[in-house]
């Protein structure tokens, strides 16, 4: 307002640094943008405000304790990492799982798989700004914690895996309200295609938006979603089943009829597949909750004091975001000599940062929740 | 990205135009038609229009009751039964719990004289309830345990540390 | 000669005066008793159907329902200490008095209208230009790029949106023959849905030209990129507090708010319909019913501001020039041959 002093507005390039707290992210997340009017130039990341060290903590107590550490390396998605240690140790020790314990598993792997599906839609749609989608996505997300606590005790970390097994039995009535939350959410899924993933405003905004090529997915080891997205069809349940999913028929929603527009890699695509995820997850646990075997819920001869025997193995799961390493490393004493998880958040932010160049400021918070990226899992 | 570049005739631009319109008008009446059965409480769940919990107030929330039978709440311990073997110490993850014991010479019994839960250590796991033997260590449905001060979070079961006369007091009861 | 003197010489007998006090009583009448009430009724109202539609409660606690809500978010706005950060005048004074200037042009009815001239409808334009290029430079003025970036998207939606609006303008003056208020209102009095938009649909193109190009202008969600939280933290105002914000999401309303009171006017049949009623009654009724008109409006665009996406800022400045410019020209020349001949200026 002032005359005396002149302000030259440079309009060519200029630095934004965004974060660590930010409404664009759940997390903490440092960015520094380069920005060229509304066009990125340049970015530069850093992560690490959610290392907790959860992978030497693991070290310092006994076996069991390490499920609750796995636990929180990605909050949303618990089950799958807590599956993953369970079975790198599982396959040291040669501890043999009961069925019905792996079909309780696979339930479970699969409600959180849609659960964390379900956040990633409320992610999206806050990002885009229809934060009505997000309050009814949340809501309905609410059915499946409800489903959690009922059979955990917990709504988000379980601590419910155990080695050889899981640590209590399904209670009675459970079964009848997954498949009521099941029914719940193939409605709501209607729902949610009118409000956003037909909506014109959307598909505007995320069409041909932060495009993966199948090289680039490649060149970035991206797994799970993302790289389904760019027509890297690859995934583990049905490649190299683990924990009994072998005896389920996962129908590939990359093989319907409706998923052309899903192979182009870009935002709209990775969205629309997510969402096809939840029915294919639906119809898995449909299957094995028909078919519940009778039998123990754990392996009775492995009890609190369990110690592997020496050895290390590699393990790898699909959790909801991608493909989850866990590397363990026994050396037959009571605590861990070494675990080690290597989670597909990583490989996303690192897609992130080359697919960004080029696009507009304002698309940075929409490609950054397309990608589903969870980074208490990039810091562990 | 725009891979074929074609360039198109003017009617097939103008016919685009138009679908494009009105595919924008389209998907708004849609999204409007979905958002517009919630007000005055169409669509409610459960016999609730809202899914707002409006704790504390007993109107909508949900009290420690209301939980399921599993829900792992605070932790509580029955030193009655509790037999000092300090298996929860061991297991817990983080190291919340601090037991100290006194082996009283004429009984089977022990004197757990501290059993500290530091509940800004504990992260709900379960795993000690689990390893608790005679069943003394258990969670609770409750789930309020803000407090003014921190060391208020540290939940003390024990009997409380002893002077010797006081524990041959209570050897010679048995 | 003191200023009570040269009232007393200047007695309510003398034609001139006798106007000049009354419009200023009328004036400081519409503001306090219309004006800052339905702003807090707008704001309670917005939120609570928000609410509504979300599956949330809203604001339950201030007040019977939570009525008092936004008072108490402005006195605590008005609370805070900025004197430090903020100088004492500044773009968002500017933009209320900009907003404000547009009361003595308000038409909320006919003996509560301070002025009628015949060019009353171009007269809110200027009013809002001024307004939302305060906005512009409000942004721009800031050393950071949240406030540049939101300023430019604001400038840039700004003028994509100006020719629309006056080519719906245009065409609702043409069926009015004129550009007076009353002009508007008795063109649309013969029933009492006599309304404009349901006499051709040229005039029905026009109205939702000039409402999506308020919207466009005026920055109102869903396309309200240059305000948006989630990237820009809020905007221009991103970095300020205090009476300074407040006094700008005041003004946020008050625009939208004026802009669905020209549009009642225009083509929602303003003040008229009512019918024969006695004057102090008439005055009253007629205000009810143009605030219901608007609010019902309001209503429309609050439903569209929450089932839809955000539209990206170049997404919306393509939307005004492609799309509701043809489509503004086009309700230009169809109402104007559509009324070849009828009306006389």
């Amino acid at each position: 307002m002032n005359s005396d002093s002149m302000e030259v507005f440079a309009t060519d390039l200029s630095e934004v640094p965004i974060g660590p707290y930010h409404p664009l992210f759940p997390q903490g997340l440092k960015l520094r943008v380069s920005v060229d009017g509304e066009v990125i130039s340049g970015i530069m990341i850093e992560s690490g405000f959610q290392h907790r060290g959860l992978e030497k903590a693991i070290e310092r107590q006994p076996w069991h304790a390490g499920i609750m550490y796995a636990d929180r390396l990605d909050p949303e998605a618990a089950a799958s990492a807590e599956l993953a240690l369970c079975l790198a140790v599982e396959s040291i020790s040669g501890v043999e799982v009961p069925k019905r314990a792996q079909v309780v598993r696979i339930i479970l792997a699969e409600l959180n798989r849609i659960s964390s599906h379900l956040g990633f839609l409320a992610k999206m749609a806050r990002a885009v700004g229809a934060m009505t989608l997000s309050h009814y996505v949340l809501r309905d997300r609410e059915r499946f914690l409800d489903l959690f606590e009922l059979l955990t005790g917990s709504r988000f970390s379980f601590c419910f895996l155990r080695f050889g097994g899981v640590s209590a039995d399904v209670t009675e009535g459970f079964v009848e309200r997954v498949l009521e939350a099941c029914d719940l959410i193939r409605m709501r899924l209607k729902e949610y295609n009118d409000l956003l993933t037909y909506n014109h405003a959307f598909v505007a905004r995320t069409h041909g938006l932060g495009v993966i090529s199948e090289t680039l997915a490649k060149k970035w080891s991206l797994s799970g979603p993302n790289a389904r997205a760019s027509g890297l069809d690859r995934d583990l349940r049905r490649d190299e089943p683990y924990s009994g999913y072998e005896r389920y028929d996962l129908a590939n929603p990359l093989t319907t009829k409706s998923s052309d527009f899903v192979r182009l890699g870009d935002t709209h695509g990775r969205f629309v597949l997510r969402l096809m995820e939840i029915e294919q997850s639906v119809s898995l646990l449909r299957q094995a909750t028909e078919s519940l075997p009778r039998g123990e819920f754990r392996n009775e001869q492995i009890g609190q004091s369990f110690v592997p025997p020496e050895g290390e193995t590699l393990v790898e799961v699909e959790t909801p975001r991608g493909v989850l390493g866990c590397h363990v490393v026994s050396t037959g004493a009571e605590k861990p000599h070494r675990v080690q998880f290597q989670g597909p958040s990583l490989q996303s932010l690192a897609a992130f940062r080359e697919i960004v160049i080029g696009e507009r400021f304002e698309d940075l918070s929409v490609i950054l929740s397309g990608l589903d990226i969870s980074l208490s899992e990039v810091d562990r | 990205m725009n891979q074929q570049q074609q360039r198109l005739t003017i009617f097939e631009a103008v016919v685009l135009y138009f679908r494009a319109l009105f595919s924008g008008a389209r998907s708004l009446a849609a999204s409007i038609g979905a958002t517009f059965p919630y007000l005055g409480g169409g669509r409610a769940i459960d016999f609730r229009k809202e899914v707002t919990e409006q704790y504390p107030d007993p109107v909508s929330s949900r009290t420690a009751d209301d939980l399921p039978p599993r829900s792992r709440g605070l932790l509580f311990n029955d030193i009655e039964r509790c037999t000092g073997c300090g298996d929860c110490e061991r297991v817990c993850p983080t190291g919340a719990i601090l037991l100290e014991t006194v082996n009283l010479q004429e009984s089977a019994k022990t004197w757990v004289s501290v059993f500290d839960i530091d509940f800004a250590r504990c992260t709900f796991c379960g795993l000690c309830v689990e390893s608790c033997n005679p069943a003394s260590l258990v969670h609770t449905k409750q789930f309020e345990g803000a407090v003014y001060q921190k060391t208020d979070l540290v939940a003390s079961f024990g009997r409380g540390r002893i002077s010797p006369a006081h524990l041959q007091k209570v050897e010679a009861r048995g | 000669m003191s200023f009570f003197e040269f009232l007393a010489d200047n007695t309510p007998s003398d034609p001139m005066m006798d106007h000049w006090l009354f419009g200023l009583v009328k004036l400081a009448i519409t503001f306090g008793l219309l004006i800052i009430p339905s702003l807090f009724f707008m704001t309670h109202f917005e939120r609570k159907l928000s609410a509504d539609l979300q599956a949330r409660v809203g604001p339950n606690r201030a007040g019977w329902a939570g009525a008092t809500q936004s008072i108490a978010d402005l006195l605590k706005l008005l609370q805070k200490d900025t004197r430090q950060k903020q100088p004492r005048w500044s773009w968002p004074t500017l933009q209320v008095v900009a907003l404000f200037s547009i009361l003595s042009v308000l038409p909320l009815g006919s003996s509560v209208l301070l002025l009628d001239t015949g060019m009353s409808g171009f007269l809110p334009f200027f009013s809002f230009s001024v307004y939302v290029l305060a906005s512009v430079f409000y942004g721009l003025e800031q050393k950071k790029m949240e406030g540049g970036l939101s300023g430019l998207r604001v400038g840039a939606q700004f003028v994509s949106g100006l020719f629309p609006a006056m080519t719906a303008l245009m065409a609702a003056g043409i069926r009015a023959g004129g550009f007076r208020w009353s002009d508007f209102v008795a063109s649309q009095s013969s029933h009492l849905f006599g309304w404009a938009i349901f006499s051709d649909p040229f005039q029905f193109l026009a109205f939702v030209v000039f409402v999506a190009s308020g919207l466009v202008i005026l920055g109102v969600p869903p396309l309200h990129s240059g305000y948006s939280e989630v990237e820009l933290r809020g905007g221009v105002t991103s970095f300020y507090s205090g009476s300074e914000l407040g006094l700008f999401r005041v003004s946020r309303l008050f625009a939208a708010f004026y802009w669905a009171v020209f549009s009642t006017t225009l083509f929602l049949g303003g003040w008229s319909g009512l019918g024969e009623l006695a004057p102090p009654v008439a005055g009253f009724a007629e205000v009810v019913w143009v605030l219901m008109k608007s609010f019902g409006l309001l209503f429309i665009i609050l439903l569209v501001a929450r089932s839809t996406p955000r539209v990206r800022a170049d997404q919306v400045t393509d939307f005004a020039w492609k799309i509701l410019c043809p489509l503004g020209l086009v309700a230009l020349l169809g109402t104007a041959a559509w009324n070849a001949g009828r009306v006389t200026f």
